[in-house]
C-alpha cells in the first residue's frame, strides 16, 4: 500500500476514535431516576 | 406555577442562579422518595459538551423553582457537597434506577415496564405517577402511590392499579385523586 493509503487509514482510525470518545462521554452524562430507600 | 413534567424532561435542564443568572450545572439524576411521592434532589453534570459529572448535588430544599426550561436556585452556594447533603441525595443508592423496571401487580400480572416518572413541579417537586410501556403496546401512566415495593428490578403495585392505567398525563391527574381515595389515603 502507498503512503497516501496508510495516511488515509490512519485518519479514519483517528476519526473513529474521536467519535467513540464523544459517544462514550455523552452516554456517561445520561442520568437516571433513582428511588431512595425509604425508612419504614 | 405548577407544571407537569417527566423525569426525562427534567434531566439535562440547566441549573440557573436567580441572583446572578449563571448557568452552573445541568440535571443528571432525579432522586425521589417512592413512599412520600416527593422529589428529594438532583445530581448534576458540569456544563459543556465534554464536561463530566459535578461533585456537588442539589437537595430539593435548596431549589427555588423548577420550570419547563430550567431549574432555578438562589445562588451557587445552594449546591451541597455530598457529605453535607441528605444521604439519599449525597450518596444515592446504587441499583435503584427505576427506568426499565418491570411493573407487576401483587397478583402477578405484568402491566409493562417503567419508561419514566411523572412529576408536578413548581416551587417543589411532587411525584404523581409512572409512565410505562404497556405489555400490549403503547404507553400508559399509573398513579402514585401505587407501588408496594421498588427494587431496581421490579415495581410491585396493588391489583387495583390495573384499573387506573391512563393513556396520557392529563388523565393521570384525575386518576391520582381517585386512586388515593380508593386506597384510603386521601
Amino acid at each position: 500500500m502507498s503512503t497516501t493509503t496508510w495516511f488515509i487509514l490512519l485518519l479514519v482510525v483517528l476519526l473513529l476514535a474521536v467519535v467513540a470518545f464523544v459517544l462514550i462521554r455523552r452516554l456517561r452524562r445520561r442520568g437516571g431516576v433513582i428511588a431512595s430507600r425509604d425508612k419504614r | 406555577m405548577k407544571v407537569l413534567l417527566t423525569a426525562a424532561q427534567l434531566s439535562r435542564l440547566p441549573v440557573v442562579t436567580v441572583q446572578g443568572g449563571e448557568d452552573v450545572a445541568e440535571v443528571r439524576d432525579v432522586i425521589y422518595s417512592p413512599e412520600a411521592g416527593s422529589l428529594l434532589g438532583l445530581t448534576l453534570n458540569k456544563r459543556g459538551f465534554f464536561a463530566g459529572r459535578r461533585r456537588e448535588v442539589l437537595p430539593a430544599d435548596a431549589i427555588h423553582a423548577i420550570g419547563r426550561n430550567a431549574v432555578m436556585i438562589p445562588d451557587e452556594s445552594s449546591l451541597a457537597e455530598p457529605g453535607s447533603a441528605p444521604d439519599a441525595v449525597g450518596q444515592p443508592p446504587s441499583g435503584r434506577n427505576v427506568i426499565g423496571n418491570d411493573v407487576l401487580t401483587e397478583g402477578g400480572v405484568r402491566l409493562g415496564t417503567v419508561r419514566d416518572l411523572a412529576l408536578v413541579v413548581g416551587s417543589r417537586g411532587e411525584v404523581v405517577g409512572y409512565q410505562i410501556d404497556k405489555v400490549g403496546g403503547g404507553e400508559g401512566y399509573i398513579p402514585l402511590p401505587a407501588q408496594l415495593a421498588v427494587s431496581g428490578v421490579a415495581l410491585v403495585v396493588p391489583n387495583a392499579t390495573e384499573d387506573f392505567v391512563r393513556d396520557d398525563l392529563v388523565g393521570l391527574g384525575a386518576a391520582v385523586e381517585e386512586f388515593r381515595t380508593q386506597l384510603g389515603l386521601a
